[in-house]
């Protein structure tokens, strides 16, 4: 219910969501570069699958060669051959 | 730029060793704790970077998810330097180079002139430094433009000049002003005389009234060529010119002791050096350097230079002194003979204008302590000198030669 008001709110306003709630952002830069923001930790890590938690859920990057280039408070950058990526 | 950030703030390579070290991930990112460049190295195994201030709180947020943190290596600029603290000497070097670079450059250290041809580079120098611009001058002091019209007025030779600082390199740039010929005389109307007396054989009028002719025989100051030109109605006053060449005789006598002092070196000799930094001089010796004995002093210089050939005003001066003393020692009439023949040469070419000595008969005697020469040469001697003819303020020209054999002069007389 709430995420729905934020989501119509933001709408209105024109104002991306995850600027004022912790809505996860995914930003895949070709097939190398993954950066997903406002997460909620690393869930799994390994050379073939990254599990990064978010609000409600997880985002799931899977390919070859990953590996976690740089991670702070907001943001994770994930760098590898990138096959796919999965919401759960 | 993330890399300039870290190099200075100095970074550390951690290893995270535990059963879920992923969970200590999550707590460093969740602590605001800034990591990079994770690598898993196996299961149980990850290591990263992370800044060397947030070193300890990693190990504690490690331990606190049941890791263990493992310092692997240091990076940055502290890492790099650190060793510096225990090599003071490296250190004062550092400094002092970089000192060089960014503090020497702002004074002058070497003053390079350009362009002078008939001006002596210390002459420019010293004018320079009554404007206070000089070895170890302020770079920033010194302002081109004015330094130009001051060094205009200094020197009325310059026609332009132009002052450039490179770092510690002053670049003076001139141009001098085109002065009269000082070899021209500067008197208008003149005759030619003759300076000697002699024979005639070759007379070359350039301007003027030829009086004489080869093959005559002149007196010294009888006039050779006038400076007025007679040209039956009218008389031209011009200054005469003339190559004239003579036989003459020069005669003397020459006088030298029998005998000489010789230098005898004693096989004593020191060695003195002294560094010239700028202007100042640092002696390298001890004592004052000022000898009472006879001494040679042979001084040779090393100039620190740049491989481009830019000098550095670092002089180290070596005076080389060899002690001798003064011997009499009786000359014999061979060598006696020979340094009377010697000077006399030198003597005859030095008081002719131009020519040679053709040939010399000389006869060297002993007169108690003394060797006398009596020489006559027999030479070709280029005797036309000019005698200027001045001119009173009402327009007659003064009467200053006895007789230039001219209608003017006879109908003046």
């Amino acid at each position: 219910m709430k995420e729905k008001l934020i989501d119509d709110l933001a709408g209105k306003l024109s104002i991306p969501a995850e600027s004022f709630a912790s809505v996860p952002l995914t930003e895949l830069r070709g097939k190398r570069n993954v950066c997903v923001e406002n997460h909620g930790g690393i869930m799994e890590y390994t050379d073939e699958r990254v599990k990064v938690a978010v609000r409600r859920g997880a985002i799931c990057v899977i390919g070859s060669d990953l590996c976690i280039e740089r991670m702070t408070r907001r943001r994770v950058e994930i760098r590898g051959n990138i096959r796919a990526l999965e919401l759960e | 730029m993330y890399e300039l950030i870290n190099y200075f703030r100095g970074y550390v390579r951690l290893r995270i060793t535990g059963a879920a070290p992923e969970k200590c991930l999550n707590a460093l990112s969740q602590e605001g704790i800034a990591f990079w460049g994770i690598i898993k190295e196996d299961d149980l195994h990850y290591s990263l970077f992370s800044y060397t201030a947030d070193a300890a709180m990693v190990n504690r947020l490690a331990m606190k998810e049941f890791c263990s943190c493992e310092l692997l290596a240091h990076f940055g600029f502290r890492a790099a330097f650190r060793g510096l603290r225990k090599r003071p000497v490296l250190l004062l070097g550092l400094l002092l180079a970089l000192t060089a670079t960014f503090v020497l450059q702002g004074f002058v250290w070497t003053i390079q002139v350009e362009g002078n041809t008939t001006l002596h580079e210390q002459e420019i120098l010293r004018a320079l430094k009554t404007l206070d611009i000089a070895v170890g001058t302020w770079g920033a002091n010194i302002n081109s433009e004015r330094t130009k019209n001051q060094m205009l007025n200094l020197v009325p030779e310059l026609q332009w000049i132009a002052v450039n600082r490179t770092g510690g390199y002053l670049q003076v740039l001139l141009h001098e002003r085109a002065m009269p010929d000082k070899d021209e005389d500067p008197y208008q109307f003149a005759n030619v005389i003759a300076a000697r007396d002699g024979v005639l054989t070759e007379v070359s009028v350039l301007e003027g009234m030829k009086l004489c002719a080869a093959g005559q025989t002149v007196r010294k100051g009888q006039l050779l060529v006038s400076g007025y030109e007679d040209y039956g109605q009218m008389t031209r006053v011009v200054r005469a010119s003339a190559e004239i060449y003579a036989t003459t005789w020069h005669t003397g006598t020459l006088v030298m002791p029998s005998q000489a002092m010789e230098k005898v070196y004693t096989g004593e000799q020191w060695t003195q050096k002294t560094l010239l930094i700028g202007e100042k001089r640092i002696n390298l010796y001890g004592n004052s350097g000022i000898y009472t004995d006879n001494c040679d002093k042979i001084i040779s210089t090393r100039v620190l230079s740049l491989p481009g050939g830019y000098d550095f005003p670092i002089v180290l001066e070596t005076a080389v002194y060899r002690q001798y003393r003064l011997v009499p020692r009786e000359l014999s009439p061979l060598i006696a003979q020979e340094q009377l023949e010697t000077a006399w040469e030198r003597l005859t070419v030095s008081a002719m204008i131009a020519g040679e000595i053709q040939s010399t008969e000389a006869s060297v005697i002993r007169s108690g302590e003394l060797y006398v020469l009596n020489a006559n040469s027999t030479c070709k001697e280029m005797i036309a000198r000019a005698m200027p003819i001045t001119i009173a303020d009402d327009g007659a020209v003064a009467k200053e030669n006895t007789n230039d054999g001219t209608d003017y002069q006879r109908r003046e007389n």
